[in-house]
């Protein structure tokens, strides 16, 4: 809290006890008042100011509402009466802390479900992304094992002596017929990824990097990497699928991390930085000071990896997803050691798809 | 391809799998039979041959792996298992039963031929053991209950003499016993006739 919002509440408790003095006299009813004041005070202003309450509305009672002020002579009724006042108001400032702290705990746990909600449905998306793999594998799979077996049946047909025409060309006839099957998979897998790829809101770039930093935040901690920010305090919102733009960053940090998994003779950093492009498009990067890349032009096909566990999906999917919202996903050469990836998005709405 | 006239079974839901494998398994000299489901492979009357299983992992109604189970201990073929996904559970709890190899689609025609050859080989060796263990037992239930009460002596290396006096009887019924016991169970020797016994799990 700045010095001048503290001066503020306490200005406030200043004039609420003011205006009780001034009610106070005329309605007949001070203690009413004042106990209004500090609750007001505490409520808007915080514990202290309240306390402050306390005391101004103690001394004005004391002054201006007892018969006499309290002296050593005082009946015990004036002690009693004036005792009361302070403790009620006492009690007074209790209730409202407590109320605020309750107000405070329920809205950070509202918070919490809702960030293990959002978790949650990723670890989904990513548990269904895995099965979708496992299922286009297995609907693959079984048009090509049937033509590597029809293939080598007609080889055999073929060199039989003398050779089975008839049979060679049934074989071959299959071999057509099932690799078109698969080709028909293939297709099929990718107007899939093209209609989840539709669902196109209004967003802030900074907001989808900053919501993937979160969801990393504890890998990064754990792998002593340090993550800088640079990002673009004024960027415009554009189009496009929260989730997918999650992947994609989320797949060029979890690469960068794993890139720098084996350095050890030099800080492990992450940058991420947002800008201005040009004045239609914004661009992200991503630097991290890994050993680098070997083969820039390769890495973006499909089943390229040089993990020893990886599938080599995570740049190409990413690339499609880019290209998708009418951006481009590229790799910058970066000063000194590590890899920059970047990626562009379009502002306007005529690109997309 | 051997005279005995070996026969592959293919058990596959997808009838481009069985359609392939029947060409593939038919070019290279097999007998094949193929089925979309196990209740179809059970209700096939199987021919007296040496034969290997080629089993698909997933499987309408019941799976391979339940499959396997359900025919182990009979005189089942050997089994040669394919899948789409290889998950390793699977994998295991199937070799861990006794299957041949366990292949992932799309599999190597190669290696697919070498393994029927070896599930095939396994099975002719299986095959052999069984005709052997039946035709002792066959053997075995020839012998009246007396002269089983005597085996166990006679292969144990007891002379009659001492076999007699454990059983009670005469030396002479003894002798007589066991001149019965070594003609039904068509042994050419004593020393043939304990390994016979062990086959049987009598000592």
């Amino acid at each position: 809290m700045s010095k001048q919002s503290r001066l503020k509440h306490y200005g406030l408790a200043v004039i609420v006890c003011a205006v009780a003095v001034g009610l106070g006299g005329p309605l007949d009813a001070p203690s009413s008042c004042f106990l209004l004041a500090v609750m007001a005070s505490s409520l808007f202003g915080g514990t202290r100011p309240g306390f402050l309450a306390v005391g101004l509305s103690g001394i004005a009672f004391n002054f201006l509402f007892l018969p006499s002020p309290l002296s050593l002579s005082s009946p015990s009724s004036h002690y009693l009466r004036f005792g009361v006042f302070v403790v009620t108001a006492l009690a007074t400032i209790q209730l409202v802390e407590t109320k605020k702290r309750n107000e405070e705990s329920r809205r950070r746990i509202e918070e919490d479900l809702s960030s293990t909600q959002r978790r949650l449905s990723r670890a989904t998306q990513i548990a269904t992304v895995a099965e979708l793999a496992a299922s286009i594998a297995h609907e693959v799979s079984q048009p090509l094992s049937a033509v590597v077996a029809n293939g080598r049946a007609c080889i055999q047909w073929l060199s039989a002596e003398p050779a089975d025409l008839v049979n060679a060309k049934v074989a071959a006839e299959r071999i057509i017929r099932d690799g078109k099957a698969a080709g028909e998979v293939v297709r099929h897998m990718r107007a899939l990824f093209k209609k989840t790829a539709l669902e196109r809101i209004a967003l802030n770039v900074n907001e989808v990097i900053e919501e993937v930093l979160s969801l990393i935040h504890n890998e990064t901690v754990r792998k002593q990497i340090a993550v800088e920010t640079d990002l673009e305090k004024r960027l415009p919102t554009t189009l496009g699928d929260r989730v997918q733009l999650q992947q994609v960053v989320f797949n060029l940090l979890l690469n960068g991390i794993e890139a720098m998994e084996t350095v050890i003779d030099r800080p492990k950093k992450l940058i991420i930085r947002s800008k201005m492009q040009s004045s239609d498009a914004i661009l992200v990067e991503i630097r991290d000071y890994g050993n680098g890349v070997a083969d820039s032009n390769r890495i973006f096909e499909a089943f390229y990896t040089t993990k020893e566990k990886g599938m080599g999906m995570g740049l190409s999917v990413c690339r499609s997803i880019v290209e998708a919202h009418g951006g481009h996903l590229g790799i910058s050469p970066s000063q000194g050691s590590g890899t920059t990836f970047f990626f562009s998005l379009p502002l306007g709405t005529s690109q997309l798809e | 391809m051997s005279k005995d006239n070996p026969i592959v079974y293919v058990l596959d839901d997808d009838y481009r799998v069985r359609e392939a494998l029947t060409g593939l398994l038919s070019s290279v000299g097999f007998r094949v039979e193929v089925f979309a489901s196990a209740a179809e492979y059970l209700k096939f009357k199987k021919p007296d041959s040496p034969a290997c299983l080629i089993l698909d992992l997933q499987l309408p109604g019941m799976s391979g792996l339940d499959l396997q189970r359900e025919i182990a201990g009979s005189d089942a073929p050997a089994i040669v298992f394919v899948t789409g996904h290889g998950d390793v559970p699977s994998s295991v709890r199937a070799m861990k039963a006794g299957a041949v190899e366990f292949l992932l689609k799309p599999f190597d025609d190669q290696e697919l031929l070498r393994a029927i050859e070896a599930a095939i080989a396994q099975d002719r060796e299986a095959r052999l053991k069984r005709t052997e263990m039946a035709e002792l037992q066959r053997r075995y239930a020839l012998l009246t209950p007396r002269e089983r009460e005597v085996l166990p002596f006679v292969v144990a290396g007891l002379l009659n003499k001492q076999t007699a006096a454990e059983l009670g009887n005469s030396e002479i019924t003894i002798q007589v016993h066991r001149g019965q016991i070594m003609r039904k169970m068509a042994a050419s020797s004593l020393a043939d006739l304990v390994k016979m016994a062990g086959k049987l799990g009598i000592s």
